[in-house]
């Protein structure tokens, strides 16, 4: 491996090196979204970005996907400098990303569809995982005939049919209900506990970051840069519900929630001026 | 015991049932007839200009008992069918290449509108001469109508896909040509769709337009002749038997169109 002389030890399945992200803005300003993030996420690891609403944490997932091409610094995947669509990402969005026109069965099966695997074959894989995510039946339906909750279950079997080795999740379930929401969390440990994937979870809900994630990234307000990166010790598996009661998950939520209070205040404080 | 199969209704509208309406409907046909009638018959207008129901009922039984009108008929159609699909597939094909190709787009723009700003009937005359008294040039005229309603609704759905179903269906490793086909063209056929009605009517209309202006057979050239002998229950006959047909493949479309366009939701 020519790692670029990172020794001996993997590489990390996504490495952000001094990125630097900005856009014009319509009135032809030029605004600096992120500034000089450097962060490594191993392999194998579910990772979750805070920070304040519109701080650019989706810009630093869209980075991590290829769909966007930093002018300044560089994205590497498993070593590799990004260059296009990350070739081992799936991505998890938070707005309905089905294609309307597809059923239930054809929208799961989209990935192995463009891989050009045989119709019988990727019907089979199709069930098999719309089976797991507790959609037997709907197969047929259409995503306007589904719940939010269960598109976005059929958006989860999507991304994991293709067996991605990286999983990239925008607010996935911040649209939906309190309750679905939770089900949601723990049906995505389950499955992530079986999988190990490398995971980036962004989310501007830091119960919800703590609860699910190995380490939880706080991002600055804007320009955003990297506050701060706090392990999170607690066992597994995790109930999602139950954890958040435990004397463990309050003492680092006060901890992590003294970093992120100040940036939430900072950008409500930049939005109102 | 069976279930009863009466269903919720909303109370923001209250739906008249279907059997309702088909009556007003019917009731409605027969008082403007029947008005129509009388007021010809008390020569309340003029009979000679405004001819009579009856008549006209009458001519357009002799037309299809004697079998004058399916040469007519059929000659219309065939020329209002290869229009519409000529001006569909051309229209897609160029709206698909400009809504992809931004340079395309940015140097045709202003042709594209002068062309669609052109009242498409003075074009009848240089078509009768390019492609003379045939099919060809009612075809063209009938093309030169669809292409450009098919062109921007295919141009504009095309634009308008959604960016994030986009985007996944690119993380999901759609190469070019998996997005054209499962992305950007059904979205686009739903646009098309929608102007379907529209273009299969315009392509009737540039059909009968350029057989009145000049031809051997026809409905529009049925019409031209009944006009020239001042013989209004013709032209009056030739006008509703136009319209039949354009309904009853209204009706067609309607049926493919709940079929093809089935996985959107029904508006509320």
């Amino acid at each position: 491996m020519n790692g670029g002389g990172r020794g001996p030890e993997a590489p990390p399945a996504v490495s952000f090196d001094a990125v630097t992200i900005r856009f014009a803005a319509p009135s032809g300003q030029v605004h600096t979204v992120m500034r000089d993030i450097s962060l490594d996420i191993a392999e194998g690891t579910f990772v979750a970005i805070v920070g304040p609403s519109g701080c650019g944490k989706s810009t630093l997932l869209n980075a991590a996907a290829g769909l966007l091409f930093p002018p300044e610094g560089r994205v590497r995947v498993f070593g590799e400098p990004l260059s296009g669509v990350n070739p081992h990402a799936a991505y998890l969005f938070q707005q309905d990303a089905l294609l309307p026109w597809r059923t239930v069965l054809d929208n799961v099966r989209l990935g192995l569809v463009f891989a050009g695997v045989p119709r019988r074959e990727s019907e089979r894989q199709a069930r098999g995982w719309i089976d797991r995510v507790g959609l037997k039946g709907f197969e047929d339906r259409f995503p306007h005939q589904l719940s939010g909750g269960m598109r976005k279950r059929v958006a989860v079997a999507q991304s994991f049919l293709v067996n991605p080795r990286i999983l990239l999740m925008d607010e996935p379930f911040s649209a939906l209900d309190v309750q679905t929401r939770q089900n949601m969390e723990t049906e995505l440990l389950g499955l992530w506990q079986e999988t190990r994937k490398t995971v980036l979870f962004v989310t501007h809900d830091l119960e919800e970051a703590i609860a699910l994630a190995d380490r939880v990234v706080v991002l600055s307000a804007g320009p955003a840069r990297v506050k701060g990166v706090y392990d999170v010790d607690l066992p597994r598996p995790r109930d999602v519900a139950e954890i958040r009661l435990t004397p463990e998950f309050t003492a680092l939520y006060t901890r992590i929630w003294a970093d992120l209070r100040e940036e939430v205040r900072r950008q409500y404080e930049a939005r109102h001026a | 015991m069976p279930e009863s199969t009466r269903v919720a209704t909303l109370t923001t509208r209250r739906a008249t049932s279907r059997p309702v309406v088909v009556a007003l409907q019917v009731l409605t046909f027969l008082a403007l007839m029947a008005a129509w009638e009388a007021a010809s018959r008390t020569e309340t207008i003029d009979p000679f200009f405004f001819s009579k129901p009856t008549d006209v009922a009458r001519r357009m039984w002799e037309w299809v008992a004697t079998g004058f009108i399916w040469e007519h008929l059929v000659t219309t159609l065939v020329e209002a069918m290869l229009a519409f699909l000529i001006g569909t597939l051309a229209g897609i094909v160029f709206g698909l290449a400009f809504a992809r190709i931004e340079l395309l787009a940015a140097i045709f723009d202003p042709y594209i509108r002068m062309l669609n700003a052109l009242p498409r009937v003075i074009l009848a005359p240089i078509f009768l001469l390019w492609f003379g008294l045939g099919i060809a040039s009612k075809v063209a005229l009938g093309v030169s109508i669809v292409f450009f309603v098919v062109f921007f609704n295919t141009f504009q759905g095309i634009r308008e896909v959604d960016p994030v179903v986009l985007n996944n269906a690119r993380m999901l490793k759609a190469s070019d040509r998996d997005l054209l086909r499962h992305v950007y063209l059904p979205s686009a056929l739903a646009w098309i769709f929608s102007s379907l009605h529209t273009s299969i009517g315009f392509a009737l209309v540039g059909a009968v337009v350029g057989e009145y202006m000049g031809a051997a057979r026809g409905i529009g050239y049925i019409v031209s002749q009944a006009q020239g002998v001042f013989d209004t229950t013709g032209v009056l006959a030739g006008l509703i038997l136009t319209s039949a047909v354009v309904l009853l493949i209204d009706v067609g479309i309607n049926r493919l169109e709940a079929h093809l366009l089935r996985w959107r939701p029904r508006a509320a």
